[in-house]
């Protein structure tokens, strides 16, 4: 079990990093039917949460999804600090660290609005989903229409069950 | 002027802090028969009275700037398409369990993918050896 999704976010709750589930992975928390293979992740900026996130991934040999092997690429602190938004392929898969998202902001405005849900013994923060609608309208993308549809669906479903 | 219902609110706060009308007027400084009025929506109160109230019963009464819920006509064109029931099915499961769910989806798309890029490099590699002939 140490190939999946769930190994990097005991890791990272392990590591005390602050960070919020954002993208596929929040739609499917939220009850969209979609599958996603990649975890999106808000994390929050600064030194001490920087050393934790760099702490709890670098077993984990992040790389830079879709670049050519070989590249002078290192996850380490000074990388994350210069960086901002990291697409990322690791031995756990694809994970996307954001540090800010269009239409929602960075960490400090994202967890205002967020969800709590215990998907592996921890309580995660997930992105609300009407905030995670916003990120989906605001990124813009042709795929994310379909999902969009589906999530504002969700929406209406979940506000008839109060 | 603003266009929120000061009825529930007054009235929530005030049953939450199991005070009666008389009570909170006291604490708010205003008489039974406004807190009345508020509650029974005869009367449209200012923000501070409504603020008022909420700090009276011992709450902070706040003012959120949410985004409109915007329709999309393209977004919507996509609607029909959606199979709900899957939703509705998912809904009636926990976080945790659609996250298993998932993980298990996941699982296999990642194999699948695995075995397609083992079968192209397989096929591949033939046309590597017969190319590298060619350079010698």
């Amino acid at each position: 079990m140490d190939n999946d999704l769930d190994n990097i976010l005991t890791r990272l709750h392990a590591a005390g990093v602050e960070f919020i589930i954002v993208g596929g992975v929040a739609a499917n928390l939220h009850g969209s039917a979609r599958v996603t293979v990649d975890l999106d992740l808000m994390y929050k900026r600064g030194d001490a949460n920087i050393t934790r996130l760099v702490g709890a991934l670098a077993p984990l040999s992040p790389y830079l999804r879709g670049a050519p092997l070989g590249l002078p690429f290192r996850f380490d602190h000074p990388t994350v600090t210069a960086g901002l938004n990291f697409t990322l392929d690791t031995s756990s898969g694809p994970l996307d660290l954001l540090g800010e998202m269009a239409g929602v902001g960075r960490y400090e405005d994202v967890v205002l609005h967020t969800n709590t849900m215990d998907i592996i013994g921890n309580d995660s923060l997930v992105i609300e989903l009407d905030w995670l609608i916003r990120a989906k309208r605001a990124a813009g993308r042709p795929k994310d229409l379909e999902v969009l549809a589906e999530l504002e669906i969700l929406r209406g479903l979940t506000d008839k069950n109060g | 002027m603003y266009d929120v219902d000061a009825a529930p609110i007054v009235r929530r706060v005030r049953e939450a802090s199991a005070l009666s009308q008389r009570e909170l007027a006291d604490r708010a400084g205003t008489t039974q028969a406004v807190v009345s009025r508020v509650e029974s929506g005869v009367a449209s109160p200012s923000f501070d009275m409504v603020r008022r109230l909420a700090n009276a019963a011992g709450f902070e009464l706040r003012l959120e700037c949410v985004p409109h819920r915007v329709t999309d006509p393209v977004v919507d064109a996509y609607k029909p398409g959606v199979d709900q029931s899957l939703l509705i099915a998912n809904l009636r499961k926990s976080p945790r369990e659609r996250f298993s769910t998932l993980l298990s989806a996941r699982r296999f798309i990642l194999k699948v993918r695995r075995v397609g890029e083992e079968a192209r490099n397989r096929v591949a590699e033939p046309t590597a050896k017969y190319g590298g002939q060619d350079d010698g």
